[in-house]
């Protein structure tokens, strides 16, 4: 027990207040009173026991004695100590562990420094009885540690030697959120004292907030790294464009490879590795740009030009073997020496070629409407599809396997083809297989109706159904696996079929029997098809740490792996989105509804802001709340006061019992 | 103080006072009447009675609580007042919000203030405590000018408002909208001091139609007196309407034009002439049928400085070359025109020298003449800074010269003299400033040509031909051996046709030539008839699909066609006239024997085609296979008759020239009536104005926007020798004289002391000025502002801050007369006038510029939609830079309040109080149980009485 105010103490006067009452109050008083007043009070007397009387009286004292002893108590306040207000002595380290912390020049990288740095300051404040809290600022905070004591000291050897282990994270860290967490240790200890340790350096710190940023980074310091590459064509051959920054303040040489796999291989002895290589200077924190380019291509461009002095770009002119018009993948690689990190030293660059779909377009009587629309669909997809078309002659059996879109125009197969998609033209017979049936051939009022979308369907984006006229088409009972999209007085003219093994397209009517084919709604018809069906797995081949990809599959499922391990449980719907936590080499496999067993790759790489070692960042947020007075100790009055009103009680029954 | 309350622990406990009561009075009224009436008895009830409550409440832990204004905390709203806030339903939704804050803030002790803002800043409501009254206060203040809005500096203004900014907040209610300046530069600042910054989004989209003139573009040439030209309008609409543009040019109506406004953007093309020089202060207006939500924003005021540029330097490598040029373009005496050899001494010899010319035209001269013959050093460079940062205008003219051999001996050939070209040589101008400078690559170049070979297969092509080869493998061995004529960027496409067409190869890019070999290697089906019409229909379907070729060609590989002759004709009629597709036929052994038929289908084909009919046999089959394949190649000198095509139709330098008529009286628009003999070939650069070109668009004559200036190249010569028929007639001189006013300075290029950029912005305008002659002490320089009638209105050596137009940085010594800073917030053209005196007050220099100002970008109701982000986005970016919120809801801002500790809480805790009186009176309880005593008013009583007594006693004495 403690006694908040000692002073209190003067209450105790109180007691000798109550002895002197004692001493001096009066043994008799002189009264002229009547014999038989006496008589009676002797009458009283001789009723009671002496002995209990005196007992009752000493009791009376004493209680009196204990109620103003309560009374003195609580004046001087006493509690029983439940904590100590703690100054200087509890700390929460907020460890930066997004990737730029993991430049290296030495032994040690900026985490490993950061993180001696936290382990020393939270070993400290623990031996001297502190209180300590260590949140890893990742791509979310989190505790690591939470206000543990010098009882737990031995957890903080094993934490830190797990992240020290760990090491660093790939992405950008959140360090608004790990001081969002403060405040909840800040509720219990208001003075505890905040550490950033970071590479970042913050324009305003709010008081309370040490950023230990000098220790963490090393003067010297310089990163290296490959920001970003891709491709163009030009003059039909691959130009290689390359974005390389450096960030330090000294002159630097690195050297750019790239390794261009299975190039060329239309090319006899093509399909092998072009390797490719430039050497950059850097003279201080900048970015270059080199381009990779065929002399043909750069002769085309500047040839006979004085080419304006632009330190930012690099041209490196490709000649005879090292032009590349196809390539499966390229391995962009800088070699530093040593830069501060080296994950952001390389890129790769995925599904150079591309993958096939095979058309066949079978006709009664080919239309040159059919012929342009797939040579449009051709060209419009063709940086991502190599699409090829096989028209089938008059009087040749057109295939019913083999081919990932089957275009049948009126002339129909025998049997419905199950490893592609199946588009039915204005069928004259219903192919086995196919779920349907012609009723009868109807032609429309005033030789022609205008379309009328029934739902809105992907396949029909951007195309105006009401549009469309057509003046003859055959009426068509359709099973339920079919949805109809569009109708023609009622009856279903636009039908898609989608289950998992039959996958089939259905126009009742003729082109001839339509203004459908002069209309630009007939190519955006074809490629909304050709897109519903045929979905781009991703729509980019490279993406950061952290960032979200939507997925879309061709197949039932889809996984995804890092290398041989994979990432997660495969995807069963879609679109599915996925979110990268780790830099490198992505594999997307998939069995296609074709039947296709399709791997595709995407490269995921560090965040390019992080690649820059010497950042410099705005405000930091203030998690510091006005300090409230806390219940550091149990107070003990609420037990004295209720002794004082059981004395108070005693005291005024006894009393009574000695005047009655 | 306020919220006082007296708060209990455990207020249950209270129930003890009945207790407390009960078992106080209890023995006391058990006592007799007689007893307990005693003062004793009753003054002790009470005090134990007291006692007994101070204990019991004390035991329920009692507390008075109550809180004090956190006194520190101070809120500046910042509201932007300006036009585009002041619809009434968005003022009424800015001033509610306005309300809204006040209302709240008012409970909690903050220092609130206003501060109102548009272009410039009214501290509208001071920070006070008293909040009470302020919404009126703030709308009864002074009004800033709203014709403009000016975040950053009202931010920078609200900063320094602020007595405890780590405490502070400025909430900022806005639009979003920004006319001058950039609040995104201040912000850090404003974090940085520690102050919030949180932001209202009060949005001013107005449903109500309005359009507006934005901007004007006059032809970024010289423009010259009586002249046709097209200005383009810069036009935005909320709404479709049919509007009336008009332009008015010094007070007269000089265009009119009444369009159909599309919602959003679009530009339209105003005729126009002026027909004099000088300046012209033009005014548009656009006036709809529909009511207009801002009216200031439909005239629009810019102006035109005409000079009159006709101080021509013409430069020849031979004597008497120009003669004919200078003859031609000075019929009317229209230029002054000096013609000086390229080895003269007397060309000029500095940038100033050459600036006392308006152009300088280069005719037929070579890089090499230019860099080595030429006696005045570094002329190309010094030519190069004449065009690229003076302005002036450059045009090239083309010539021969004669080919020389190794020896240096002329070459000739059967008898004459062999020409090679001189101002466009392609070996002598690579790599060099002059190609640099020039709209066009003297470079080897054949347009990319797409290519679809159509291959016979049918029976015939098994047979042999007159060497005893098959024709088919002829045609294949053809192929192959023709691939190396075809460059990379070319195309080529197989298809073969005999009952059907096939297509073999797609389009396949030529560096591919594996995989072409594969598929010229994989013909090999021979059937019975030949069906050429299909095929044709697919060459062209797939030419048609192949965007990068300037050439799409089909080849048709045959020994003898059969086909509907007029139907294939008209086919391929339709694809030259629709698509640009040419046709040829490569007949192998065609017309030998019974297939002359074949062979007239061919050369109907060929003629509609514009292609034509080859037939050979063997290794002569590949050699006319690849002279057909290469026949497009630009060379670098053409010798062809042919009448230059318009590629840019839009291009004023071909106004009113005579287009080109067929014997059959039909017009070719395309076409000029005038003819050339020849050209010299060249590949325009890639942002030139091609204005003229031969066929597959190989330039004739280019021009470029070359820094300040521009440069014009025409890839023939004009010295008569295969420009006679153009030179001689008026459609060709007409050309090269609206070519000659075309490349002339936009403004006068002649040598100045003083030059001046002008950085304008809105309100806000920046002048830099930058002098030839270093600043010496005691040079002065006077700027003066004049009004278009010639009226003073700024003085640029002295500060100002009111009128139309005002001084924010006055131009003095001590910033060596460098920069000045105005503010000009009336529509109109300005004359802006310095004069630079030296010491003895000696004119060192003048410069006249003008400046115009059509209506603040406030009344530009699209100035938001045009921005990359949303107004919210871009808020909500201010706020978050800060630290602060932009507030979610204006019903509900809660956020503004948020994270300011509004009160202190204070607890009295009474124990100590109420013990203290507990022990007195407990004390005085007892006292009184022992002791007899007397009220003070007894003992006076009785003292009074006493002596009272005593003086009768001694009256009895």
């Amino acid at each position: 027990m403690t006694l908040l105010v000692p002073l209190g103490l003067l209450g105790l006067l109180g007691v000798v207040a109550l002895i002197i009452i004692y001493i001096i109050r009066p043994n008799y008083q002189q009264k002229f009173i009547s014999s038989t007043y006496i008589w009676k009070l002797s009458l009283k007397y001789r009723k009671k026991r002496i002995p209990t009387s005196k007992l009752r009286n000493i009791l009376l004292i004493l209680c009196q004695v204990c109620i103003l002893l309560a009374c003195t108590a609580i004046l001087t306040k006493p509690v029983r100590v439940l904590k100590t207000v703690v100054d200087e002595t509890e700390i929460i380290a907020i460890i930066d562990s997004s990737a730029s912390m993991r430049s290296k020049m030495g032994e040690t990288s900026r985490f490993d420094r950061a993180l001696s740095l936290a382990q020393e300051d939270v070993e400290d404040v623990l031996n001297n009885g502190g209180i300590a809290s260590v949140i890893l600022a990742e791509n979310h905070a989190s505790f690591v540690l939470e206000r543990i004591t010098a009882a737990e000291k031995t957890a903080v050897e094993d934490v830190f030697a797990t992240l020290f282990e760990d090491g660093c994270a790939y992405g950008s860290s959140d360090v608004k959120g790990a001081i969002a967490l403060c405040e909840d240790v800040l509720l219990q200890n208001p003075s505890a004292k905040i550490c950033l340790y970071t590479d970042t350096e913050y324009a305003y710190i709010p008081e309370g907030i040490t950023v230990e940023n000098e220790n963490v980074v090393e003067e010297d310091e310089w990163n290296a790294a490959i920001l970003d590459a891709r491709t163009e064509l030009n003059s039909n051959y691959h130009t290689f464009i390359v974005d390389v920054a450096y960030y330090g303040n000294q002159t630097k040489g690195v050297e750019l490879t790239l390794d261009i796999i299975n190039a060329n291989p239309e090319d006899e002895n093509g399909g092998g590795i072009i390797t490719l290589k430039h050497n950059i200077v850097f003279n201080a924190t900048s970015q270059k740009q080199i381009i990779f380019i065929a002399d043909t291509a750069y002769s085309e461009m500047f040839e006979g030009i004085v080419m304006e002095e632009d330190d930012s770009v690099e041209y490196v002119i490709l000649y005879e073997t090292d032009k590349v018009y196809s390539y499966k993948t390229v391995y962009f690689s800088i070699d530093t020496g040593a830069d501060a990190i080296s994950i952001d030293n390389t890129f790769n660059l995925y599904n150079g070629q591309k993958e096939i779909v095979k058309v066949q377009y079978s006709s009664a009587g080919a239309n040159p409407f059919f012929r342009g629309v797939l040579l449009t669909m051709q060209a419009a997809y063709a940086k991502k599809w190599d699409i090829r078309i096989t028209e089938v002659k008059t009087g040749e059996e057109p295939a019913i396997e083999g081919f990932d879109l089957y275009v049948y125009e009126h002339e129909m197969p025998e049997e419905t083809p199950n490893d592609g998609l199946v588009f039915f033209v204005n069928p004259d017979s219903v192919p086995k297989g196919a779920d349907f049936r012609i009723d009868d051939l109807r032609r429309t009022l005033n030789n022609s109706v205008d379309l009328t979308e029934e739902m809105e369907h992907p396949i029909l984006r951007h195309v105006t159904a009401s549009n469309i006229t057509v003046s003859q088409y055959s009426a068509i009972s359709a099973s339920d696996s079919y949805e109809t999209l569009v109708t023609c007085d009622g009856n279903p003219v636009l039908l898609t079929r989608n289950d998992a093994d039959c996958k089939v397209v259905l126009m009742p009517f003729s082109l001839h029997y339509s203004n459908l084919p002069v209309l630009k709604d007939f190519p955006l018809l074809m490629c909304n098809i050709f897109e519903y069906y045929f979905p781009s797995t991703f729509e980019k081949s490279s993406f950061e740490v952290y960032e979200t990809v939507e997925l879309k599959a061709r197949g039932e499922e889809l996984t995804v792996k890092l290398g041989d391990q994979l990432v997660c449980e495969p995807f069963t719907q879609f679109p599915a989105t996925l979110k990268f936590d780790l830099p490198g080499n992505y594999i997307l496999e998939q069995t296609t509804f074709t039947g296709k067993a399709v791997k595709e790759y995407l490269y995921v790489k560090l965040p390019a802001a992080e690649s820059d070692i010497w950042q410099k960042d705005g405000v930091l947020e203030n998690p510091y709340k006005v300090e409230e007075e806390s219940d550091y100790f149990e107070d003990l009055l609420f037990y004295i006061a209720m002794a004082l009103v059981t004395l108070l009680f005693i005291e005024w029954w006894l009393q009574s019992r000695e005047t009655m | 103080m306020h919220n006082f309350r007296i708060e209990f622990s455990h207020p249950w406990l209270l129930l003890l006072l009945i207790p407390a009561l009960a078992l106080t009075l209890w023995p006391y009224f058990r006592l007799a009447k007689r007893y307990r009436r005693t003062r004793n008895r009753i003054t002790s009830i009470v005090l134990h009675l007291i006692v007994m409550v101070l204990a019991i409440t004390t035991l329920a832990g009692i507390t008075f609580n109550y809180q004090l204004n956190n006194l520190e905390n101070e809120i500046l709203l910042l509201v932007d007042v300006s036009q585009s806030e002041d619809d009434e339903d968005v003022a009424q939704t800015r001033d509610e919000f306005i309300e809204l804050v006040l209302q709240d803030s008012q409970y909690d002790g903050f220092k609130v203030g206003v501060v109102t803002f548009g272009y410039n800043q009214v501290y509208a409501v001071p920070l006070t405590h008293e909040v009470t009254g302020i919404y009126d206060t703030y709308l009864a203040a002074e009004k800033p000018d709203v014709t403009a809005t000016n975040l950053a500096d009202a931010l920078i203004y609200a900063k320094d408002l602020f007595t405890n900014p780590q405490t502070s907040k400025i909430v900022l209610i806005t639009d979003g909208k920004e006319t001058d300046k950039r609040a995104e530069s201040v912000i850090r600042s404003i974090a940085a001091a520690g102050i919030k910054l949180d932001t209202a989004y009060i949005p001013s989209d107005i449903e109500d139609h309005d359009s507006q003139i934005i901007g004007v573009e006059f032809p970024e040439y010289h423009m010259s007196v009586d002249e046709e030209y097209n200005v383009e309008v810069k036009v935005q609409s909320k709404k479709e309407a049919t509007a009336l543009i008009q332009m008015m040019d010094n007070g007269s109506q000089i265009a009119v034009e009444t369009v159909e406004l599309i919602e959003g953007s679009q530009s339209i093309t105003l005729p126009f002439t002026f027909t004099d020089d000088g300046l012209h202060e033009v005014i548009f207006t656009i006036s709809t049928s529909k009511t207009e939500a801002i009216d200031v924003n439909n005239e629009y005021c810019t102006y035109h400085y005409l000079e009159i540029f006709d101080k021509l330097l013409v430069i020849e490598s031979t004597d008497g070359e120009s003669t004919a040029f200078v003859n031609m373009i000075n019929a009317e005496n229209d230029y002054e025109v000096i013609v000086k050899n390229i080895t003269a001494d007397d060309l000029p010899k500095t940038v100033e020298q050459l600036r006392g010319y308006d152009q300088v035209v280069l005719n037929n001269i070579s890089n090499k003449n230019l860099t080595k013959d030429c006696k005045v050093a570094n002329f190309d460079v010094m030519l190069n800074e004449y065009v690229q940062q003076y302005g002036g205008g450059l045009f090239t003219i083309g010539g021969s010269r004669d080919k020389l051999d190794e020896n240096g001996n002329v070459v000739m050939e059967d008898g004459e003299v062999v020409k090679e070209a001189n101002a466009y040589n392609r070996t002598d101008m690579a790599n060099s400033l002059y190609q640099q400078m020039l709209p066009v690559q003297a470079i080897n170049y054949t347009p990319p040509a797409g290519v679809v070979f159509c291959l016979d297969t049918s029976g015939s092509m098994a047979s042999a031909d007159n060497k005893g080869v098959k024709k088919l493998d002829s045609a294949k061995k053809a192929l192959t051996n023709c691939l190396p004529a075809l460059n990379d960027r070319d195309y080529m496409g197989i298809i073969t046709f005999d009952d059907f067409q096939d297509t073999v190869l797609e389009m396949t890019p030529c560096i591919q030539q594996d995989k072409i070999r594969a598929a010229i290697s994989s013909i090999s089906k021979a059937s019975a008839s030949t069906e050429l019409e299909d095929s044709v229909d697919r060459a062209g379907q797939m030419l048609r699909a192949l965007k990068n070729v300037d050439k799409r060609h089909i080849i048709v590989i045959s020994d003898g066609l059969a086909g509907d002759a007029d139907a294939v004709a008209a086919r391929v009629t339709e694809l030259y006239e629709n698509s640009n597709i040419t046709l040829s036929v490569v007949g192998i052994a065609m017309g030998e024997g019974n297939a002359m038929d074949g062979y007239k289908l061919a050369e109907k084909m060929a003629t509609a085609g514009h292609g034509r009919v080859i037939t050979a046999t063997g290794d002569a089959l590949t050699t006319e296979m690849i002279k057909e394949l290469n026949s497009n190649e630009v060379k670098e000198l053409e010798l062809t008759t042919f009448n230059p095509t318009i590629n840019n139709m839009f291009s004023p330098l071909v106004n009113g020239l005579a287009r080109f008529e067929d014997e059959e009286g039909g017009q070719d628009i395309d076409k000029l009536a005038v003819s050339l003999d020849g050209f010299y070939g060249v590949k325009a650069r890639a942002n030139a104005d091609l204005v003229l070109t031969g066929d597959y668009n190989v330039p004739l004559y280019a021009q470029w926007k070359y820094g300040e200036g521009m440069v014009g190249s025409f890839m023939c010569d004009l010295s008569g020798v295969w420009s006679k028929e153009f030179m001689s007639n008026v459609n060709g001189q007409e050309f090269i004289k609206n070519v000659l006013n075309n490349l002339m300075p936009v403004s006068s290029i002649r040598y100045n002391e003083i030059s001046a950029e002008l950085n304008e912005d809105n309100y806000t305008n920046e002048l830099n000025i930058t002098y030839e002659t270093e600043y010496k002490e005691g040079d002065r320089v006077v700027g003066k502002i004049y009004s278009s009638e010639g009226a003073e209105i700024a003085d640029l050596n002295t500060l100002s801050s009111e009128g139309p137009c005002y001084v924010t940085l006055a131009m003095t010594e001590e910033n060596k007369f460098s920069r000045c800073g105005f503010v000009l917030k009336e529509s109109g053209v300005y004359k802006i006038v310095l004069i630079k005196y030296d010491a003895s007050g000696a004119e060192m220099g003048r410069l006249e510029l003008y400046k115009s100002f059509a209506y603040s970008k406030e009344y530009d109701s699209f100035l938001m939609a045009e921005e990359e982000i949303t107004p919210q986005e871009k808020l909500t970016a201010f706020a978050e830079k800060s630290g602060g919120k932009n507030i979610q809801s204006l019903d509900d801002p809660f956020e503004i309040f948020e994270g300011f500790i509004t009160d202190i809480d204070l607890v009295f805790d009474p124990r100590m109080l109420f013990m203290i009186l507990a022990i007195v009176l407990f004390l005085l309880d007892i006292a009184v149980r022992k002791f007899k005593f007397k009220w003070p008013h007894e003992l006076i009583r009785q003292y009074r009485e006493k002596k009272k007594a005593e003086q009768e006693n001694n009256v009895q004495k």
